[in-house]
């Protein structure tokens, strides 16, 4: 259904916004191939909330949000955005990807790279009308990259791209973000800007599920946390998760 | 100038133009062998025509019509066995890898047993596999026209989505663009091979839609300046190529491109050097501190490519 749905860009736009769970993942279990690397994942995420996902290295963390997208062919279970498969809701959920595939020597400018953002509410054919490019500033203001906006990418440095690729998936103007380690590898200011970006975003009530290694600022950052290892060991708010048994295992740490 | 060269001169400056700019979002996308692997992919199926053409014995108007359907066949399914695997996980490196593989062996393969049992004369498939630029005939440069002509078309439609498509895979599938684009990838990269190969011939096809963008890259800094930069580039070459053999060099057409191109591409890169170290220079001259905005615009006057401020 999913090589279908990519084909004829099958998108159901009459959306349920009334849910209670913005996300669902329901028994999700998928690999490369091999021995599954997560396995019997189960976890919502409620309208509104800011969730973070923590775990080891090679806990599963990015292979969850690519399986739950459709990235990955899931060996069972499934994720439902909203009510819906992904396929069905493209324009509703944007991700900020960790290692991103863009080209960042492509001969382009900023503001055509956010443009991007607009893309799946326009199909093949459409082009940028007002409303798109009003969209389009709009992000670009809101992540302090107004003034790139005709920079060629080649020029960019790593925390401008990743401010980049945030104001790209803004100028979707989804009700739901999925967004992995966005604040790697960044400066105080990028930081600081991203984090007032998310901010807005829950402020519109709307929903974000981060994966995030910085265990230092999980209780003001998130609402909750997941603590994957290989499955879903813990969730509960940030201190809960931070002191329970579980949090020890997979670190071998406590952070009591 | 006779009515033959003219055309051979149209024949060039289509497929130039066509393999030009196609060219341009093949580099784009790293996919060069995979243009190769479509290059390779045709020649089961000009075996086969040529074999169903002299065994029916449909000679004549039949020929080009059982070179396009056979051809696109064998083409377009080795171009599927690539997405197929990457699909399966595997890189864009080894499917390519693979599908080369699979596409000159079975080419050859079959080639061989032509030879071997003496089925038929393949002196006219290794023209078409080698290229022929001196032979072209209306019959065979209309292909290439009529292809200019759509691809000029679908670029102009589709504009927006192709850029996203090249910039960034992962983003346009989460679109729901990327299978779609794929697919008019798939049709357009076997069409394009088809139409070039008999003035062309299959080394020279990959080496025109390399190198056009490769000598426009430094130069630009938009993709629809690169596609069409690539294009003239390509067109304008070819062409020239074929005017200097048709009258003032005894060298080959095919030849004469190659060379062209990596003059110009030689040309090309050196002068993008010449142009960086010049400004690389100029920024470490102590010079009066600029405005924010002044400084703003000269970081966005900068080139693609050219040095990191």
């Amino acid at each position: 259904m999913n090589a279908l749905s990519n084909l004829f860009m099958i998108t159901d736009r009459n959306v349920s916004l009334s849910l209670d769970d913005a996300i669902r993942v329901s028994d999700l279990s998928l690999g490369y191939g091999g021995p599954a690397v997560i396995s019997g994942v189960s976890f919502s995420v409620h309208r509104g909330e800011r969730l973070a996902i923590i775990g080891a290295n090679g806990a599963g963390k990015s292979t969850l949000l690519k399986g739950m997208l459709g990235l990955l062919r899931p060996d069972a279970g499934q994720a439902s955005f909203l009510g819906r498969p992904f396929w069905a809701v493209r324009p509703h959920v944007a991700f900020v990807a960790q290692a991103d595939e863009t080209d960042w020597d492509f001969p382009s400018r900023v503001r055509d790279l956010v443009a991007m953002g607009r893309g799946v509410h326009l199909g093949l054919t459409g082009r940028l009308g007002v409303t798109d490019w009003r969209a389009v500033d709009a992000a670009m203001e809101r992540l302090n990259i107004t003034e790139l906006a005709t920079r060629p990418l080649a020029e960019l440095s790593g925390g401008q791209r990743r401010r980049v690729l945030l104001a790209r998936a803004l100028a979707q103007d989804p009700q739901i973000m999925l967004l992995d380690e966005p604040f790697q590898a960044i400066d105080a200011s990028t930081r600081e800007a991203l984090i007032a970006a998310l901010d807005d975003f829950r402020e519109e009530g709307k929903t974000a599920l981060v994966v995030h290694h910085n265990l230092g600022e999980m209780r003001s950052l998130f609402d909750r946390v997941a603590l994957l290892d290989h499955s879903i060991t813990a969730i509960d708010r940030p201190e809960a998760v931070l002191a329970s048994a579980a949090f020890e295992r997979a670190f071998g740490i406590s952070a009591r | 100038m006779d009515y033959n060269t003219l055309i051979v001169l149209l024949g060039l400056g289509a497929n130039g133009l066509l393999l030009g700019s196609f060219g341009a979002l093949v580099s784009l996308r790293g996919e060069n062998l995979t243009a190769d692997v479509a290059g390779h992919g045709v020649i089961s199926g000009v075996v086969l025509s040529q074999g169903v053409v002299v065994w029916l014995g449909l000679a004549g108007w039949f020929a080009v019509p059982a070179l396009w359907v056979l051809g696109f066949s064998s083409a377009a399914l080795i171009l599927g066995f690539i997405f197929f695997l990457r699909g399966r996980g595997y890189s864009v490196g080894a499917s390519q890898a693979l599908a080369i593989a699979l596409a000159y062996g079975t080419g050859l393969v079959l080639l061989s047993l032509v030879q071997a049992t003496g089925a038929f004369s393949t002196k006219g498939l290794t023209r078409l596999l080698l290229g022929d630029a001196a032979t072209l005939t209306m019959g065979k440069v209309a292909p290439s026209v009529a292809l200019l002509l759509v691809w000029g078309w679908v670029f102009i439609v589709l504009r927006r989505a192709l850029h996203d498509w090249v910039l960034d895979r992962r983003a346009s599938g989460l679109a729901g663009m990327q299978s779609r684009l794929d697919l008019l990838w798939v049709v357009a990269t076997v069409a394009l091979v088809l139409s070039a190969l008999p003035a062309l011939g299959l080394t020279l096809l990959v080496g025109m839609l390399t190198l056009p963008a490769l000598i426009v890259r430094p130069w630009v800094r938009s993709f629809s300046s690169l596609v069409l930069g690539s294009a003239l580039v390509g067109g304008v070459v070819a062409a020239t190529a074929g005017w200097l053999s048709a009258g003032l060099l005894p060298l080959p057409t095919g030849a004469l491109v190659v060379v062209g191109l990596a003059l110009v591409w030689v040309g090309s890169s050196f002068a993008a050097r010449l142009r960086s170290s010049t400004s690389t220079h100029n920024s470490a001259t102590p010079a009066a501190p600029l405005s924010k905005s002044r400084r703003a615009s000269s970081r966005v006057d900068r080139p693609v490519g050219s040095p990191h401020p």
